[in-house]
């Protein structure tokens, strides 16, 4: 009983962060469920994909309605993401997935660099701005969709930073925009583990229940916090992703 | 059509998507609360034990169909995006719009063959 209490309360503040970081927070639930209460892996990938969904139909339904997500860019590259998805399985890689995420981790440090400094102009007006270079944004986006399903990782963080980056959308938008993208590349894996009968109900239950009191939050929060402290969050999240990713490359367990 | 109308259309299926499904949920949760189970997976809507389960109000069988309901939003998501181009006459987002539902249905389809 404690224990779907507990999930419940991580998951609160996980929607909070998903929702505000545009990743739906699966970095966070997986390690949650597994670390902490020592559910099997492919059970707690099933509940994290679930709860992706939730997240995101929950903050996306607000930031949709107020017009910060900005449908077409959303649409465009999520074609992108799931083309690299389905290509990545069919496509033989040749490196190592130990040797790519060590190659992934490097990619982060310097993208959480990148952000450190920030993009010129003021991030809080969302008014103006015209998506830049759309050509290497819809590569970096079939790019993260295929990396996704080698790395486990989903695509959001790599999304939101060349939206941010390179195609320069005010952080903001970003982060709105791929929120409303990461529960339509989540539900096409998700489905694969529903009907294998691995989605443990009550505890995704919780977890849905509680990302979705934290998405609401969060998705008001949205509007109130600044984007220089969204862009610090961020950068906090990008190299937590870094180590996690270094780690899986050198087989370093911490647990 | 009025443009922007894409946004008020697909913000509102995804509000109210999500609370329908989160209705559901709440009222298994609460049911498995007040009568727990050892059996934590229950059926899945391919088979007729599931239905029955729900038609008596069963938790784990709500909150089953809460949480597919909740995976199917991202689904109408696209249906409703697709539509709201149609509507504006975006030709070229009305074409993207249908290829990703092309996927996220071929994804539905394979999950289901392979039960």
């Amino acid at each position: 009983m404690l224990e779907f209490f507990f999930i419940f309360l991580g998951s609160v503040v996980i929607g909070i962060l998903g929702s505000l970081l545009g990743t739906g927070g699966g970095i966070f639930m997986v390690p949650f469920l597994t670390l902490v209460f020592g559910i099997p892996m492919h059970q707690a990938i099933a509940t994290s994909l679930v709860s992706i969904i939730a997240t995101s139909n929950t903050s996306a339904s607000l930031y949709v309605l107020k017009k910060l997500a900005d449908i077409r860019l959303g649409i465009t590259l999520e074609l992108a993401t799931v083309l690299g998805a389905i290509s990545g399985g069919f496509i033989a890689v040749k490196v190592p997935a130990d040797i790519l995420a060590i190659l992934f981790a490097i990619v982060l440090l310097y993208t959480a660099s990148s952000m450190l400094k920030g993009q010129n102009g003021d991030q809080d007006s969302l008014s103006s701005y015209k998506p830049q270079k759309y050509p290497l944004g819809f590569l970096i986006s079939y790019i993260a969709g295929g990396l996704s399903g080698l790395l486990g990782i989903g695509g959001g963080v790599i999304k939101v930073a060349a939206m941010y980056l390179i195609m320069q959308i005010p952080l903001k938008i970003a982060v709105a925009t791929s929120n409303f993208m990461i529960g339509v590349t989540a539900s096409a894996g998700c489905f694969l583990y529903y009907f294998r009968g691995e989605v443990n109900l009550p505890r995704t239950g919780m977890a849905v229940t509680g990302v979705f009191l934290g998405a609401t939050v969060g998705s008001y929060l949205m509007f109130r916090v600044k984007s220089e402290f969204l862009r610090k969050l961020f950068v906090l999240l990008l190299i937590f992703l870094a180590l996690n990713m270094f780690f899986k490359g050198i087989h370093f367990k911490l647990f | 059509m009025p443009k922007e109308i894409a946004y008020k259309i697909v913000g509102s299926v995804l509000k109210w998507g999500s609370w329908i499904s989160v209705i559901v949920l709440i009222l298994g949760i609460l049911l498995f609360l007040i009568n727990p189970k050892t059996d934590q997976f229950g059926s899945i809507p391919l088979e007729k034990e599931f239905w029955k389960n729900l038609v008596h109000f069963e938790s784990l069988a709500l909150t089953n169909l809460g949480i597919l309901l909740m995976m199917l939003v991202p689904f109408f998501r696209v249906v409703a995006i697709g539509v709201s181009f149609a509507l504006e006459k975006d030709k070229k987002y009305c074409w993207i719009s249908l290829g990703v539902l092309l996927f996220l249905i071929l994804g539905i389809f394979l999950a289901i063959s392979q039960v």
